[in-house]
Order: C-alpha cells, then structure tokens, then sequence
C-alpha cells in the first residue's frame, strides 16, 4: 500500500508539469488576445487586413494595412517553401531509400544540426556571402531583399522537412517495397508509385511544419529583408514580413498605446497561423497512424 | 518437355550463415511444385534466388546457377526487372497497396506504361461503375476486369473497387495480390507461404485459385502446411536445414519417400 501511496503522490507532479504546458499555450494566446483585439476598438478590421501602407508614426493620418507586410511574408515564405520542400523531399528520399546505414547514420545528424544553428549566425551568413552573391547575380546595388531572405529561410527549414519526410517515407513497410519489385517496378518506380503515395499524410506534415518555421522565422529575415514598409513589386524588392515589423517597432512603441496594441494584433495573427499549421500537421500524421 | 527453370548447386549465406546448401532442382512447366519443411530449412531462400528477390536482402550472397528458359538468373547482365515480370511472386502477408482495389490490381500494368483513367485522385473521386467496368473497352479496365474474374473475387469487390484494398478481408487480400501479380501475365508465379496467416475457408479458396491457375502458370509455392503440398502441387521438394533432401512427384514423396528425414517430417515426427 506504501508503495502505492508513493506513485499516486508522484503521478500529481508529472499531471501537474504537463498542465504547465497546456496552461503556457492558452496564456500565450490569452496574453495576445487582450492586448491585440484592443486595437480594433479603433482600427478597424478591413483597414487593417486590407490597407496596403502601414505608417502609425506619420505626422498627418496614421494608417494601419498590414498588406505590404503581408505581402512581405507571403513573398519570403512561398519562395523559402518552394526552394525547401523540393530539396528536403530529395534528402529524405536519399536518407530513407538510397543512402547505405553508414552514409545514413552521417548524413541525417549532419542535416539535424543545421537546426541547432542559431538563426542570427544564418543571417551573418546571408549578409556576408548570399546578399552579396545575389546581387552580383542580379546587377543589384544592394541584395537585402525578398529573395535573399526566402534562401536563407529555406536553409532555417530544410532540417525540419526533411527529417519529418524522412520519418515518414522510413516508416512505410518494407513488403509495399518488396510488392512493388516483385511486379517487375525499377527503384525508382517503386519508390515514386508505392512509397511516396504511401507516406503521402505524413510528408505533408512534414512540409506544413516546416511552413510554420518559415512563417515564424524573425532574426533572419530582419537582417536580410531589407524592412522596407513600400509595398514590394518583385522578389528583388526590399520586404518587411510581419514578425519582422514587431521586432522592428516594439522597441520604440509607448507600452499600452494603439501602436503597441496593433503589434499585437499582428503577433496574434501569426500566432494563429502557425498554431492552425501545426495542428493540420498533426491530424495529418494521426489519419496516417490509424490507418 | 524441358524444365522452365533448373537450379545447380545453389548456394547462399547471410552474412556468413550457410542458409542453403548445393541446392539442385527442376521446375516442370504449368505444374504445381510445392516446397516444404521445417523453418529455417531454406525453402523460402531458394524462392527468393528464382527471381532474384532476394537481392532485397542485403547481406545475402549467393552462388551456383539458375537457368529460367535457358537464361542464367545469376548473370551480372541478367535484367532483374524483367525476370520480375516474368516471374512473379506473392509474400506471406497480403501486402496490398494503400490504393483503391482498382489501382492496386492496375500497378503492374501502370509500371508497363497502361494509362489508368479511374485513378482515385485529389480531384477525381467518383465511384466506379462496375456496369460500365463490364462494357469498357479500355484495356486496363479489361485487365483489371479479367484478373478479378479469374481470382474469383469480381463478385465480392465489384461495387467498391474504388475503396480502398485494406478493407478487404485477410483472404481477399491474398487473392487480390494474386490477381495483381498475374495482371502483368507472368510465366511463372512464386508463392511464399501465401495461406499461413488465412482460416482454412479461405486457405481453401486460394488452393482453388491456384488449381485454376495451373492451367496458364508454372506456380511454386512454399508451404508449412504439408497437407496443403499433398493437396494441390504435382512436385514437392522437401528442405531440412538448408538442404534439399529430396524432390520427386508428390505423391511418390508422401507415399514412399526414399530419405529417411522426409519420412520422419510427413509423419510428423518433427517440424
């Protein structure tokens, strides 16, 4: 019975540290909440999702559209996505299919810790060999822009993408591969007719999550992106994408005004975006596990 | 008649494991050849050396000689592929594709560059009709059509062939990846313990399938169940240890088998 005592005892702490978890989740977006809706008391919704300038400090009428900014992030993350998922799929095709037990015991650590890269060293990186190439590349004066960004972006993603995809391709039983071979199908038949189909749930919730790192992404894009508020015509063009707006301005901000308040809002709004990636990422990976 | 595929002193070893020893057989055409034995006797190694399938393996080496229609199947030149295509095989556990029934039986076809209309898809999702499968004259539909039939399963899946195949009943499983592999229309057809995880109904219906399919294939098939060998195949070879004791036809082996190991495995004594 003592003994039984003890581990109930003990059940209370770890249920207790786990709610700690769910507890930080809603807070965060309860924090965000009551300060970010605050500022459609006076901005309203339209203007704010649909205006194209954002100049709160202006002299004359303040304007409040996030759509340049916006438009910043949409530019950087499509672009980051399109390099990242091709090159990410191919890695984790190579890790869970091609590559023999030693290259792979090598290469996926090595793809691993390109996480643990503190973004600030990756916009280094950027500002002193990408933004320079770019521009070469381009004939451009300057390369901190939309495209630099979105490379860099990618490489941020890519660890997340292909380690999730390759999870899913090497989670796929080997006898739909022995199937597929026995029918007289090539390698690569097999692995483009039986294995991706097969893991397709779970490479999509590998890409979703990365998304959701590439929308979140704020050092990289502040020192690369270039922060200009114009709205952007071409990927040459300098952006500054929402998360980058708020570390930008939260600094000079009076704390509680509408300013402040705005930043919210938009922190909220990312808030929601990448909280709605990850769960489709996760009902994602659940469909595929039950079936 | 000469044999479809002979093997000479067929050795292999995983990873230094002596798993099949000098084996030398016949495989008479459009006869059923069981193999039998205790586990680990290597009647399913010698399977995989026959169409090569046990290149999947990658710490399996082997050595010896076998010939399918006079080709060596151990040639560096040798394409695997093809020889696939030529001799199909069927695993332990039904292993049908995450796809629809209509798509797992078109895969093999697909591979030979059939174009499948009925592809269940994010943007086509609309049922199949198994009237206008029956009145189609598009020749993967009939390909399809005709494989269902023969395995006696067109009746049972008909109007759901656009689900998908893990709905099936274990049994139905294995007779769909029976129908897949002869979609492709093999020569010969191997057979890896295909009933060993069915209930004897279904046993039942796939020793059916097979005595049908005797007639257009040369079937192999490795069995633990020695009284499904004595039903259904002409041939039996028997394994112990990596060893092929003894081949002959099946009902000389179980009536009066010259080793005395194969005496002692009919009767039960071990295995």
């Amino acid at each position: 019975m003592f003994r039984l005592y003890r581990f109930e005892k003990s059940r209370y702490v770890f249920t207790a540290l786990a709610t700690v978890t769910v507890v930080c989740l809603a807070g965060i977006f309860f924090f965000l909440a009551s300060v970010g809706l605050g500022a459609f008391r006076q901005i309203s919704l339209r203007e704010f999702l649909f205006g194209l300038v954002w100049n709160p400090t202006a002299y004359g009428s303040v304007s409040w559209g996030i759509g340049a900014l916006l438009m910043g992030t949409v530019l950087v993350s499509v672009t980051a996505l399109v390099v990242a998922v091709p090159i990410g799929l191919a890695v984790a095709i190579y890790l869970s299919e091609l590559a023999s037990p030693r290259a792979r015991e090598f290469i996926k650590p090595a793809v691993e810790m390109i996480s643990s890269i503190p973004s600030v060293v990756l916009g280094l990186l950027g500002l002193l060999f990408f933004a320079p190439l770019i521009a070469r590349l381009f004939g451009l004066t300057n390369a901190l822009n939309a495209l630099t960004a979105a490379l860099l972006v990618a490489i941020a993603a890519l660890p997340t993408i292909a380690s999730i995809c390759d999870d899913a391709l090497s989670s796929v039983p080997a006898r739909y591969r022995e199937a597929s071979l026995a029918l007289g199908a090539s390698q690569w038949e097999t692995i483009r007719k039986a294995v991706l189909p097969a893991a397709k749930s779970g490479l999509l919730a590998g890409i979703l999550l990365g998304f959701a790192r590439i929308i979140g992404e704020t050092m990289i894009v502040l020192m690369v992106a270039g922060n200009s508020v114009a709205f952007p015509r071409s990927l040459l063009d300098p952006v500054r994408p929402l998360a980058a707006n708020i570390a930008i301005e939260i600094k000079e901000v009076v704390i509680g005004s509408l300013h402040w308040q705005a930043l919210f809002a938009i922190g909220l709004m990312l808030f929601m975006l990448t909280f709605i990636l990850n769960l489709l990422a996760d009902v994602l990976v659940r469909k595929k596990l039950k079936a | 008649m000469p044999p479809v595929i002979s093997g000479h002193n067929v050795n292999v070893w995983y990873n230094g494991l002596h798993a099949l020893k000098d084996a030398s057989l016949e495989i008479a055409e459009r006869q059923i050849t069981a193999f039998i034995g205790a586990s680990g006797s290597g009647k399913s190694t010698l399977l995989r050396c026959l169409n090569r399938m046990l290149d999947t393996i990658p710490t399996a080496r082997a050595t010896g000689e076998i010939f399918y229609r006079g080709q060596n199947v151990f040639a560096p030149d040798m394409d695997v592929m093809a020889l696939r295509r030529r001799v199909g095989m069927v695993f332990q556990n039904p292993t049908p594709f995450p796809k629809s029934i209509y798509d797992n039986i078109a895969y093999g076809l697909e591979l030979q560059g059939y174009v499948n209309r009925r592809r269940i898809g994010l943007l086509r999702r609309q049922p199949i009709d198994p009237q206008a499968m029956a009145a189609s004259t598009d020749r993967l539909d009939r390909a399809v059509m005709q494989s269902l039939q023969d395995a006696a399963l067109w009746d049972e899946v008909k109007d759901r062939l656009h689900k998908s195949a893990l709905g099936l009943s274990g049994g139905q499983q294995q007779r769909l990846c029976i129908a897949r592999s002869i979609t492709v229309q093999p020569d010969v057809l191997l057979l890896d313990e295909p009933c060993s995880e069915l209930d004897p109904i279904s046993t039942r219906k796939i020793e059916d399938f097979l005595l049908a399919l005797k007639r257009d294939y040369t079937i192999v098939i490795v069995t633990h169940n020695m009284h499904q060998a004595r039903r259904i195949s002409d041939e039996t070879c028997f394994f112990h240890l990596g060893e092929l004791i003894e081949q002959g036809p099946t009902g000389v082996v179980f009536a009066t088998p010259r080793h005395p190991l194969t005496r002692d495995y009919l009767s039960g004594a071990f295995g």
